[in-house]
């Protein structure tokens, strides 16, 4: 019944999408040329720091590590931006019924394009290095697809919660500064002391980061225990997110 | 149709706003939930609106009225009650929902459409008639940040009105709008009128209701009064009025703040982000606590813009306290952002009787001869009208306005825009107009 609702307003979901990504932009020169040079400079940056100087013995690392950090960023930048996907659009949920969920879905969608664009170099900067696709790349847009479900559950928790809490925002930046240093984006696991090993294992990104490399740079599909495990951590997410949504909705337009 | 059943809205009124997470944890580790008062906006409304059926809601602002219309469209959701509706429903509480500055009109129409829950393919439809509708020409593929804030509202209303749901529900909205403008759209609403629409508005024009609905349903602090045809419900609603007008201002105060459980307050939906920042303590509602404050209104063409308005006393100082037969001047500070060939400028000076407006006194520079233009765009014009104030004491409110030489197109009218008091002085005198009588004793 929701989810049906949701597709009444796919209009609007593609509106809002194509809103967010012809505004981003606008007015610079380089356009959505960011898009792809951005996360090439932090690869860069990375590869010269990892590589180079604290020299992490990693088999060609501006692959791995690419291939770990640009999920990651998908992960990060939708947070980031849907934390206030509701709070600061009171003028829209004050004026018009829609399902308001809409906001944080399109909120990710918009940064899932920025995402999709980044293959456009993801290929041939592979295949510069040798790896050429393999069937497992049939594999990758259900990775996307559940990465993308997992973060609208986290995006659903933490824009609710900022309804009523601002503080989150700074709560979040903490949390995604520590995120990203106990995921394996820039060192591999094998680094990792096995007393530690168990606290990866929880994390969710560093199934998606495992997940995502096992497709792209071992060419292999991911083995079904991680199958079971990312759908685990996604309906987790869902659940998280839709449980103070759900409470926060009703009186969300006079709250804002 | 529309069936309401029994529905109960309340607010809740945080005590204070700005609780930050700090302040939270240590709330919850005391086992306290944030404070907050809980007010009933809408108490036990009943009634039914059959298909193809036109109603107003009215009442004094703070009376629930538009609570009652964003229930209606499913933007707030009821404490107590059902709520049924059959059809698409329209809500048009604001115009141009979502417009973006930097998106063509043309990405606009379709991105406020779809917020409305019409597709593509249906606004696509509608696209040329919206276009003509708002008479923007080729501007519909420029961004609307190079509109004219008169060509984007008049877009904002197109899609509005160029819409094609089974409910319509309008809050105030046709109220802006040059003169000519706002008869194009009530041609428009006539016409869902007989196509057979719902139709549902919330209004504050007396006028509008008793033309235009079948059926008038009157609120008062949260409650519904009355319901009937619409002449006998707007005569209610004048009196309801009136009475309260009539009371001693000490008296109603302490009315409200003795059961203030009990009467309906609505929260001011519109509340900006200063609003917002600024309320800490109290989160009042401005509109219950003073009902009948006129608020500034402004619409337009805005071909010519009032951009200053000053108020000084027989010594020229800027003040808004005169005193009865104490002169006056009004300096209006004009600027013409297009090519006119003959504006003129005018001024109404107005009083509140029993919750409307009275005219005391208007006079424009047409009526004496004078001629503002032709001006050029850019060009800056003040006009000074200095007048006495033979005028019993109380609050005046000013109206100020610019417009073609007809008077039939307002470049700007801004009601309210200034308002002042009038003190008595001596010696006395009685009534409305001074007319300061000389007295002399004749003996016979």
């Amino acid at each position: 019944m929701r989810g049906l609702e949701i597709l009444k307003y796919r209009d609007l979901i593609k509106n809002l999408v194509s809103r967010d990504f012809k505004t981003r932009y606008k007015r610079s020169y380089l356009g959505i040329l960011w898009s792809l040079l951005n996360p090439l400079l932090i690869i860069i940056v990375y590869t010269f720091a990892f590589d180079y100087i604290m020299r992490i013995r990693v088999k060609d690392f501006p692959i791995f590590f690419m291939c770990g950090y640009l999920p990651w960023s998908y992960l990060a930048a939708s947070l980031g931006l849907a934390l206030t996907s509701l709070s600061e659009s009171g003028y829209m949920i004050k004026a018009v019924y829609f399902p308001r969920e809409i906001l944080p879905l399109s909120t990710i969608l918009s940064c899932l394009v920025h995402f999709l664009i980044t293959f456009l170099f993801v290929f041939p900067v592979l295949m510069i290095f040798g790896y050429f696709p393999t069937w497992a790349i049939l594999a990758l847009p259900v990775i996307i697809l559940l990465q993308s479900l997992f973060t609208f559950g986290l995006c659903l928790f933490l824009s609710s919660i900022h309804v009523y809490f601002r503080d989150i925002r700074y709560i979040l930046d903490v949390i995604l500064t520590i995120w990203f240093w106990v995921t394996p984006i820039a060192y591999p696991v094998s680094l990792i002391p096995d007393q530690f090993l168990f606290v990866y294992k929880l994390n969710p990104m560093t199934l998606f980061v495992t997940a995502y490399r096992d497709v792209l740079i071992s060419g292999s599909f991911p083995i079904p225990r991680y199958w079971l495990a990312l759908s685990i951590a996604v309906m987790i997410s869902l659940a998280l997110g839709y449980f103070p949504f759900l409470r926060v909705k009703r009186r969300l337009a006079e709250e804002l | 149709m529309i069936e309401v059943t029994n529905v109960s809205k309340k607010f809740r009124i945080w005590e204070d706003r700005n609780l930050s997470l700090k302040e939270t944890v240590i709330h919850l580790l005391k086992g306290r939930r944030r404070p907050y008062r809980e007010l009933w906006a809408l108490r036990g409304i009943q009634f039914s609106i059959k298909d193809g059926e036109t109603v107003a809601f009215i009442g004094e602002n703070g009376s629930g009225k538009s609570t009652l219309l964003k229930l209606l469209g499913g933007i707030l959701v009821p404490d107590e009650g059902k709520i049924v509706t059959h059809g698409k429903i329209s809500s048009l509480l604001e115009l141009g929902v979502g417009f973006h500055p930097d998106l063509t009109g043309e990405e606009n129409i379709y991105l406020n459409g779809s917020m409305l829950g019409f597709n593509r393919r249906e606004m696509r439809t509608r696209f040329d008639e919206i276009v003509s509708f708002a008479e923007i020409g080729d501007f519909i593929y420029s961004p609307i940040r190079t509109y004219s804030s008169g060509m984007a509202m008049r877009l904002g209303f197109s899609i509005a009105m160029c819409v094609d749901p089974d409910i319509l529900l309008i809050d105030e909205v046709l109220a802006v709008g040059d003169e000519a403008f706002q008869k194009k759209c009530l041609k428009r609403l006539e016409e869902f009128k007989t196509s057979g629409k719902t139709i549902v508005i919330v209004s504050h024009s007396s006028e509008l209701v008793r033309k235009f609905c079948e059926r008038v349903i009157l609120l008062q602090e949260g409650k519904l009064v009355a319901e009937g045809a619409p002449d006998s419900t707007v005569d209610k609603y004048h009196a309801l009025l009136s009475d309260k007008e009539r009371l001693p201002v000490e008296e109603r105060a302490s009315e409200e703040e003795t059961a203030p459980e009990e009467t309906g307050h609505e929260i001011d939906a519109v509340a900006t982000e200063e609003d917002r920042a600024g309320a800490t303590e109290k989160e009042e509602p401005p509109a219950a606590r003073a009902p009948l404050t006129p608020k500034f209104e402004r619409h337009g063409t805005f071909e010519a813009e009032i951009v200053d308005v000053r108020l000084r006393n027989g010594l020229g100082e800027e003040t808004d306290a005169f005193v009865t037969s104490e002169r006056m001047s009004i300096d209006l500070k004009m600027v013409f952002r297009q090519d006119l060939p003959d504006p003129i400028a005018g001024i109404y000076i107005r009083k509140l009787e029993d919750g409307l407006f009275v005219e005391i006194y208007g006079m424009n520079t047409k009526w004496r001869d004078i001629e503002l233009g032709p001006v050029k765009k850019g060009e800056r014009l003040g006009v000074r009208f200095t007048q006495c104030l033979p005028l019993p004491e109380g609050v005046y409110y000013l109206f100020a306005a610019i417009a073609d030489a007809e008077g039939i197109t307002f470049y700007d009218w801004q009601e309210n825009v200034r308002s002042f008091t009038i003190q008595h002085q001596d010696p006395p005198w009685a009534g409305m107009v001074n007319l300061n009588s000389e007295i002399e004793i004749l003996h016979d």
